[in-house]
């Protein structure tokens, strides 16, 4: 069970969120791209061992979207972030983002 | 919208008249269904005054609170979204202020009476009651008077508001989940007694007079 501090509603219990997968996928021209860059772009994903940009939903709550970095092996949350920002800087603190 | 004369209630089946004579004061979990409250529902950018002047009440700013006046009650849903709660019949008249207030804004308001069905839970159990369905924090310190919340309870998706200071509750729920959520209620406050208890009829909402 995780603890999520939502950026609007503050912490709630992980059930009332849905994982959206990895953030900050970037979607090439469709009109350049080679079948290999969409393909990758489509499917190909990161399961890091570690730290994890993704995307979370509250969608039992503000359904509102946002970002959060946690650790795939401790699932500390380092950071929650806005949906359209950039990741910042971890520190380690768990306290970034909010 | 459906005729008035169609509308059922989804607990209507339940015969809940013949059963609110059980004795109120002595139970431990009171429930009540509060039948037909006329919601709306705004999204978008709003003119907060300009809300306040047409309606009486204003949205609140801030994420999970709720605010009251003039009868009726303005719930955060979201960044750009809030229920508006009032008595029984009031939908359209609501709606029809709201739109006026807020033509030339980038924002919608749509009567969503028929879509949510209102259950009030109150007495000494009330708060322990929800906890044991629902993932919030209900300690009084974090979750008092005036806020709300959306969360589940049970298996089943709600709007929480805590009314006032008595530990009294207004779960907005789902119509086609009101069944659901009043079953659960039954069995969650059975070990301590549940009494059912109908709604005194509320007054009217009139538009605030104009300046």
């Amino acid at each position: 069970m995780l603890l999520i501090v939502c950026p609007w509603c503050g912490e709630r219990e992980h059930s009332e969120f849905s994982c959206g997968g990895e953030g900050h996928i970037a979607r090439p021209d469709p009109r350049t791209a080679t079948d290999e860059e969409w393909a990758d772009y489509l499917f190909m994903r990161q399961n890091p061992k570690g730290v994890h940009h993704e995307r979370w939903f509250h969608v039992h709550g503000c359904r509102q979207w946002f970002h959060m970095a946690r650790d795939t092996v401790t699932h500390e949350i380092l950071a929650v972030y806005g949906i359209a920002e950039k990741p910042p800087a971890l520190d380690g603190s768990g306290e970034g983002g909010r | 919208m459906a005729e008035s004369y169609l509308r059922q209630s989804p607990l209507a089946h339940r015969g809940l008249e013949s059963r609110a004579d059980g004795d109120a004061d002595a139970a431990a979990l009171v429930l009540t269904e509060r039948r037909f409250l006329a919601k709306v529902n705004v999204r978008g950018k709003t003119d907060p005054a300009a809300v306040k002047r047409a309606t009486g009440v204003a949205l609140p700013a801030e994420p999970n609170t709720a605010d009251g006046g003039n009868n009726l009650h303005a719930l955060w849903l979201g960044p750009a979204e809030w229920l508006i709660v009032g008595p029984p019949g009031a939908e359209k008249a609501v709606e029809a202020c709201l739109v006026e207030a807020l033509s030339g804004a980038s924002a919608a308001v749509v009567d969503v009476t028929e879509g949510r069905s209102t259950i009030r839970v109150s007495g000494p159990m009330a708060r322990d009651a929800i906890a044991m369905g629902c993932p919030l924090d209900l300690h009084p310190r974090v979750f008092g008077a005036g806020r709300c919340a959306q969360s589940f309870i049970g298996r089943g998706p709600v709007v929480l508001h805590q009314v006032d200071d008595g530990g009294v509750f207004d779960i907005h729920v789902e119509r086609s989940q009101a069944d659901y959520l009043w079953a659960w209620f039954e069995t969650a406050g059975a070990p301590y007694g549940v009494a059912v208890v109908l709604e005194p009829a509320t007054p009217n909402w009139r538009r605030p007079r104009r300046r």
